[in-house]
């Protein structure tokens, strides 16, 4: 059986504007991209008539919490979570239990997938054994298992040695170490909760500076130009770090970048909470546990840099960091809430109101999270093209909606945009050919 | 504005920046006239009677704790103290689970002292019952700033243009912070005195509201002399140990050399400075012990006005009170 989606304007991934093209797919695969005049009578036609139509959407970061943690995502919530938000491949964080970094826990892992995925799940190791940073993990078998990249996530690879050796070896395996940094001096002991600066000190709350993270990604490229070896920067959200990032590119050096939904939307005044009446009063609402994210959520400045950074392809990868927790995970006081933020469901609504804002241009946001991660994991998505998968999302970008987290299909309700009008609504995710998603059945 | 209706109004007392000034003067007017009632033969009035306060501590405390349980039984209050040592909280239950569990046992108030920043702003979110913050991590301490304040006022008079050096560990003190808020308030003058380790530089060096979080102006310096100058009030802050302190300044012989408070650095101040601690005092830490025994020290003053000020405290927010049943 044949598909038709017809009537939309199409982003091809490569192209830098939209077409009014309608896609044949074929089964698994997009057979052909064009204008048809088809009379065939087993065709189902999708229509999407004042849609943009997109190749699905690719997450190079996420955390699907099974094994370990089914309390607070599985791999069957959180992949129907990432559907209904246009996602049709995501890789899953090595954050579970047992951690991901060993050939045996990926190919469980794998199979728990073709159980109870209904997207394509992409598995990231961890760098290091037990994330523990001291012994680098088999990473050849790994890749040969199907690892698309390695990172300690949540911690960062700290010991000097051990991040050089392991980009050096990362040349031989052909795939990047994804570091989440944070220099844990600067961060003192990872006490930190929020933003360093006036807030966090208002609010007697331990800060995370934004030197924390910049001077370690400013190791990290001294490494990376040192070992000629492939990095990734995981969630950037410091101005610093992209000058950073500016002055490695200066310098020949390679590297790929990635900021997520809430680093490019959201300031550290979402820990005051909601306000009753008189923000000059710290109200009960603040200390929003839900605003309570790693790296921290910063200032206007930072996202105008972030901004930046996608403008002057510095970052080229939109990446969510899904991060959803169980109601006790967050119903605490702000010191001892987990960092993380549920974050599939209100991606796309999230990243569109710098495209609405006119900070952006469309079609270079929408390569950030389609054609830019597929060059980032060497994969055949990421396109709409003949012979491509037919991995389609389908969305209109003026929908106006509002996000109550009692909806989500993810287990995690931890966001701080609870109640939030987002305008940018995912209406079908086609993955193989398949509907995985559709806001008309929910 | 009447003060009284406007107080009336207040589900719980979280920080110092709830009141303005003519609350603060309401509640001293108020406080003043609970005096009379603990200078009686029987200190006790019956207007808390069936009602029970619990005061929940999850770190040490001796005079907020003490104060706050004579000051409700004075009211006839029933009062319950537990701390987190000895209750669930050892067993692993979780804060939320812990007040539910109090507020359904049938507390009409909580009294609570929490180790985590805003823990009273989380637990007000989540139960009906009124939370009077007795100190949460480092960020406030509101009733500790009431007694403060009441004390400079009856001791030394209008608080408006007085000129208070808070000397010490500002970055870790929930004093400082509702110091800074509650005599600014008033119309004092704040100046912060610490090694720069030790202090709050984002608290010390800004200049405007931060989108609409009010702080006040706060001039730092980590010269005691030209800290003491103009002083008409200092402020002395324990320095916290438990608060990795420890790492903030090479070693407590450097730090008593430069920022205790004794003889010599007093003569850099006016004559007529008075001086505050609002306990506990590491002596010859900083403070000298022969100063805090002098009698420009208020500090048996603020113990004292500790227990008015929390009856105060605990008939604004659950007494069906008048003036005259009292």
């Amino acid at each position: 059986m044949r598909q038709l989606i017809k009537n939309g304007k199409v982003f091809d991934g490569q192209s830098d504007s939209l077409k009014n093209v309608d896609i044949l797919i074929n089964g698994k695969y997009i057979e052909d991209v064009g204008k048809f005049d088809l009379s065939e009578k087993d065709i189902e036609i999708i229509d999407a008539n004042n849609c943009i139509v997109s190749p699905g959407f690719i997450d190079i970061h996420s955390h699907l919490r099974e094994p370990g943690y089914e309390y607070k995502e599985t791999i069957a919530t959180g992949t129907r979570a990432a559907a209904k938000g246009g996602f049709t491949s995501i890789c899953a964080m090595p954050t579970t239990i047992p951690v991901l970094d060993s050939q045996d826990s990926l190919e469980y892992l794998k199979e728990l997938c073709n159980d109870k995925s209904i997207i394509k799940v992409l598995p990231i190791s961890a760098v290091t054994i037990g994330r523990e940073g001291k012994e680098i993990v088999e990473m050849q078998s790994l890749v040969d298992a199907g690892a698309i990249g390695f990172s300690d996530d949540g911690d960062p690879v700290s010991d000097d040695y051990i991040m050089k050796m392991s980009l050096e070896y990362s040349k031989m395996v052909g795939r990047p170490i994804m570091n989440h940094c944070d220099d844990r001096g600067i961060n003192y002991k990872a006490k930190g909760v929020m933003n360093e600066g006036f807030l966090a000190q208002r609010l007697g709350c331990d800060g995370i500076p934004n030197a924390a993270e910049a001077s370690m990604l400013s190791r990290d490229m001294l490494l990376t130009e040192l070992t000629g070896g492939n990095y990734h920067a995981c969630h950037i959200s410091a101005s610093q770090s992209l000058d950073i990032l500016k002055n490695a590119r200066e310098r020949g050096v390679p590297f790929t970048a990635e900021v997520t939904p809430h680093h490019l939307t959201l300031t550290e005044e979402y820990i005051l909470g909601s306000s009753e009446n008189d923000r000059n009063q710290i109200g009960k609402n603040a200390y929003n546990t839900n605003a309570k994210v790693f790296p921290p959520l910063r200032t206007k400045s930072d996202i105008r840099s972030m901004i930046n950074g996608i403008k002057d392809d510095l970052i080229t990868i939109i990446a969510t960091d899904h991060a959803p927790h169980g109601f006790e995970d967050k119903m605490t006081t702000i010191s001892q809430a987990d960092f993380g933020i549920s974050n599939f469901e209100t991606a796309l609504g999230s990243v569109l109101e710098i495209v609405h804002s006119n900070e952006i241009e469309l079609v270079k946001l929408l390569k950030c999270m389609t054609s830019n991660p597929a060059s980032f994991l060497k994969e055949k998505i990421g396109r709409i093209e003949k012979k491509y998968p037919a991995d389609i999302t389908i969305f209109d970008s003026n929908e106006k909606w509002t996000v109550e987290s009692d909806k989500f299909i993810s287990k995690g309700k931890n966001t701080p945009i609870e109640g939030k009008e987002l305008t940018g609504k995912v209406i079908t995710t086609i993955v193989d050919g398949e509907i995985v998603y559709s806001c008309f059945g929910e | 504005m009447n003060p009284e209706s406007q107080l009336k109004k207040l589900n719980h007392l979280l920080d110092i920046d709830q009141l303005t000034r003519e609350d603060i003067l309401y509640i001293f007017e108020f406080t003043n006239k609970l005096e009379s009632i603990l200078k009686r033969a029987v200190r006790k009035v019956p207007v808390l009677r069936g009602k029970t306060i619990i005061n929940y501590f999850s770190e040490p405390s001796t005079r907020t704790r003490v104060s706050f349980e004579n000051a409700g039984k004075i009211l006839s209050a029933d009062v319950i103290n537990m701390s987190s040592s000895g209750s669930s909280d050892e067993k692993g239950e979780s804060l939320l689970n812990t007040v539910e569990t109090l507020e359904s046992i049938g507390a009409n108030l909580l009294v609570m002292r929490h180790y985590d920043s805003g823990a009273p702003y989380f637990v007000a979110r989540n139960i009906n019952i009124p939370i009077i913050n007795a100190g949460d991590g480092s960020h406030a301490h509101p009733t500790q700033n009431l007694i403060d304040l009441y004390t400079v006022y009856k001791q030394v008079g209008d608080i408006d243009g007085l000129n208070l050096t808070i000397l010490g560990d500002n970055i870790h003190s929930r004093v400082a912070r509702s110091t800074t808020l509650g005599f600014s308030e008033m119309g004092a003058n704040i100046t912060f005195c610490a090694p720069p380790t030790m202090d709050a530089k984002y608290l010390s060096n800004h200049s405007t509201d931060f989108e609409g979080v009010h702080w006040p102006k706060v001039t730092y310096t980590h010269d005691i002399k030209s800290a003491f100058n103009n002083a008409d009030l200092i402020m002395v802050l324990r320095t916290q140990f438990e608060r990795k302190s420890n790492l903030v300044f090479p070693n407590i012989n450097e730090y008593t050399r430069m920022f205790k408070l004794n003889e010599e650095v007093l003569g850099y101040a006016p004559k007529n400075v008075r001086i505050l601690h609002p306990g506990p005092m590491n002596l010859g830490v900083e403070i000298d012990g022969y100063i805090s025994n002098s009698d420009k020290t208020l500090i048996k003053q603020q113990v004292k006005n500790s227990v008015s000020i929390r009856m105060a405290l605990l008939l604004i927010l659950i007494g069906d009170y008048s003036l005259d049943s009292i």
